[in-house]
């Protein structure tokens, strides 16, 4: 038996420290390779930190709310698995010498018995965070969330005649795009039906503030989800200022940590040429994402909702996209 | 300005927001947006990029008119003659 350290790890290059919010684990439980141990909470978003290897968990060092430093042990389990054998190139060892990362923790995720440099490269990708991150989140998701779906085809034709008209007058810098819309509909719909502007973890909490995260696709495929905050207080015009400038600082790589954070509701938009229809696995603690396909034939557009069971139902669901079919129909009402 | 001279502007306009299509062949033909995949807010950013560079203003209802790098370059060399 090795007594061993679980330290905590790094979840992307520029990630200090963690706040821990919630332990799955006690003293004395048993841990097979992969199982969840803790909830931590990063200047990005909450994620999922996993067992290494198997192990009989003997003291949890830390207690919930727990502030820590990328590296520091925070709980001593007892092991058979025996260290693993890696040989490491000449470059990859200068890599791992001058890079902040908690390699050795990394390098389990790399199965091969010579670790060469390009392998240290691509640990230390932006990308391979990105996505690792997005990876473990919806995994999460969708093993804690118990999503329930619901569709509504709306009519766009009036709100493209309405936008049509208003961009007559305006310079190309000024040209309102219909996402603006969307995102004005969402936030005025949620004042009327709270309950999808919440967070659930044990309980349900309604949110005070709204934040609509925009899912947004970067040319490198990995994703990014800048955030829109209390829109239900903006004007479009406002509105579409922030959602270009929100998503090129997102194409730059330049978002703040307040343009990623307190999302409470998330919006995945195909675009005009995307697929009919899209249902997103919603980002905990969130509860609702909302999905918009491509347009189709006359203007017809769907709608989906993909909502948390645990927080609401199929009636109330149906409500929430109803008003928002009704202020997308009557586009005016958007303008207040 | 001739034609070419405008082709290369617009595609450097194009590369300020897609850089992979510099060692990428553009089908002259060919819708733009689908091509580079270009979502409305890319859109939107290259023609107010192409709207300054060349002093003008394009207006949305002809879009429709302007879906292929040719039928762009076209379009801006008719606006600057006139």
């Amino acid at each position: 038996m090795n007594i061993k350290n679980y330290k905590l790890p790094t979840l992307g290059s520029d990630m200090e420290h963690a706040i821990i919010t919630k332990w799955f684990i006690k003293n004395g439980d048993f841990l097979k390779k992969g199982d969840p141990i803790a909830e931590v909470e990063t200047e990005k978003q909450n994620i999922e930190i996993n067992a290494w290897e198997e192990g009989k968990v003997n003291k949890i060092l830390y207690n919930k709310g727990s502030d820590i430093k990328v590296g520091t042990p925070i709980f001593e389990y007892e092991t058979t698995a025996e260290d693993k054998d890696v040989k490491y190139s000449p470059r990859a060892k200068k890599l791992i010498k001058d890079s902040k990362l908690d390699t050795k923790n990394l390098i389990e995720k790399i199965e091969k018995e010579t670790i060469s440099g390009d392998d240290i490269l691509e640990l230390d990708n932006p990308k391979y965070h990105a996505q690792n991150f997005i990876a473990k989140l919806v995994e999460r998701s969708k093993r804690e969330i118990p999503h329930f779906y619901i569709e509504k085809e709306i009519n766009h034709q009036n709100l493209i005649n309405w936008i049509y008209k208003k961009n007559e007058t305006l310079s190309i810098e000024e040209r309102i795009l219909p996402i603006a819309y969307y995102i004005k509909a969402i936030a005025l719909s949620l004042g009327k039906y709270p309950i999808f502007n919440s967070s659930y973890s044990n309980e349900i909490q309604l949110k005070d503030h709204i934040g609509v995260a925009i899912i947004t696709s970067l040319r490198n495929g990995s994703i990014i989800a800048p955030v829109i905050h209390s829109p239900q207080t903006k004007s479009i015009e406002t509105l579409m200022k922030e959602i270009k400038a929100l998503i090129l600082k997102g194409r730059e790589g330049v978002l703040k940590r307040e343009d990623l954070t307190n999302a409470t509701i998330s919006l995945t938009n195909l675009g005009e040429d995307g697929a009919d229809k899209v249902y997103g696995i919603i980002y905990p603690p969130q509860t609702t994402i909302i999905g918009i396909g491509g347009t189709r034939i006359n203007q017809q557009c769907c709608w989906t909702l993909s909502v948390d069971h645990r927080v609401s139902n199929g009636l109330a669901a149906s409500k929430f996209i109803n008003y928002i079919n009704t202020l997308i129909i009557n586009p005016e009402q958007l303008e207040a | 300005m001739n034609l070419k001279e405008i082709e290369t502007n617009i595609i450097m306009s194009l590369e300020k927001i897609a850089p992979e299509i510099s060692n990428q062949k553009i089908n002259l033909d060919q819708n733009l947006r689908n091509q580079i995949d270009l979502d409305s807010i890319d859109y939107l950013r290259f023609l107010t990029d192409v709207s300054k560079k060349f002093n003008v203003q394009i207006s949305e209802k002809d879009y429709q008119k302007i879906q292929t790098l040719n039928n762009l370059s076209n379009y801006l060399l008719e606006l600057k003659s006139t």
